[in-house]
């Protein structure tokens, strides 16, 4: 298993300042991966489009991707673009 | 109430939004959830314009307006003057019913700005991409 923490505002310069961070999961993609969003207190629709993406390739992999701790306001966003049943949550 | 703000097509400037929204905040009094999700709809609707509307390279300005119509509406206005685009015409539909494998990437921005806001609107008009965003901030 492999957690990867996101802390903060998820927005698109912060994405762009993680994106190294999140590449990693490229080299455990059957594993289970565990994103979690405890401290991230905003995401835009550029970090959504890239949880997708995640999630895709890690499936496809046969590996699962989990995501642990959305806040509240968050957790809204996710439920409003159908991405709430999307993932598998902890 | 009036406010306005000049960003560049650069996605570093996204980083004026949350100050710019909390003037506004300030001064009406928004909730935290109201805060949160006029960050999104500024955030994408400025994103959209720093990624499509002007060739890359360039660097062009764009004006966000934030004012109060009447006792509870609060609009946003931003404007450009990079190529035509009519952003609700032309982003792909989301279907959030679908799963993972069949949802694709694009849409989002718009389809959240369209969820979060009461009105959006598009215009061209003086050589501008004029869209229009209005929230009742008191319902």
């Amino acid at each position: 298993m492999k957690t990867i923490y996101i802390d903060g505002p998820l927005d698109a310069i912060h994405l762009e300042e993680i994106k190294d961070d999140l590449a990693e999961v490229n080299t455990c993609l059957g594993d289970v991966i565990v994103l979690d969003c405890t401290n991230m207190s905003y995401i835009c629709s550029s970090g959504l489009r890239v949880f997708l993406q995640m999630h895709k390739d890690v499936a496809a992999a046969g590996g699962k991707l989990v995501i642990k701790g959305l806040q509240p306001l968050v957790k809204n966003v996710f439920d409003m673009t159908g991405f709430s049943q999307i993932f598998n949550y902890e | 109430m009036q406010h306005e703000l000049t960003l560049y097509n650069e996605v570093k400037q996204i980083a004026l939004l949350p100050g710019f929204i909390e003037e506004v905040s300030n001064e009406l009094g928004l909730d935290e959830m109201l805060v949160f999700n006029l960050n999104l709809v500024l955030e994408e609707a400025v994103t959209n314009v720093i990624m499509y509307a002007y060739p890359k390279g360039e660097r062009h300005s764009m004006t966000l307006k934030a004012w109060t119509e009447g006792e509870d509406v609060l609009a946003f206005e931003l404007k450009d003057q990079g190529k035509p685009f009519d952003p609700i015409k032309e982003a792909p539909e989301v279907d959030t019913t679908l799963s993972a494998e069949e949802r694709g990437i694009g849409g989002l921005g718009i389809f959240l700005i369209k969820q979060m806001m009461d009105e959006v609107s598009y215009r061209y008009e003086d050589n501008s991409n004029i869209l229009t965003m209005k929230k009742n901030y008191k319902a």
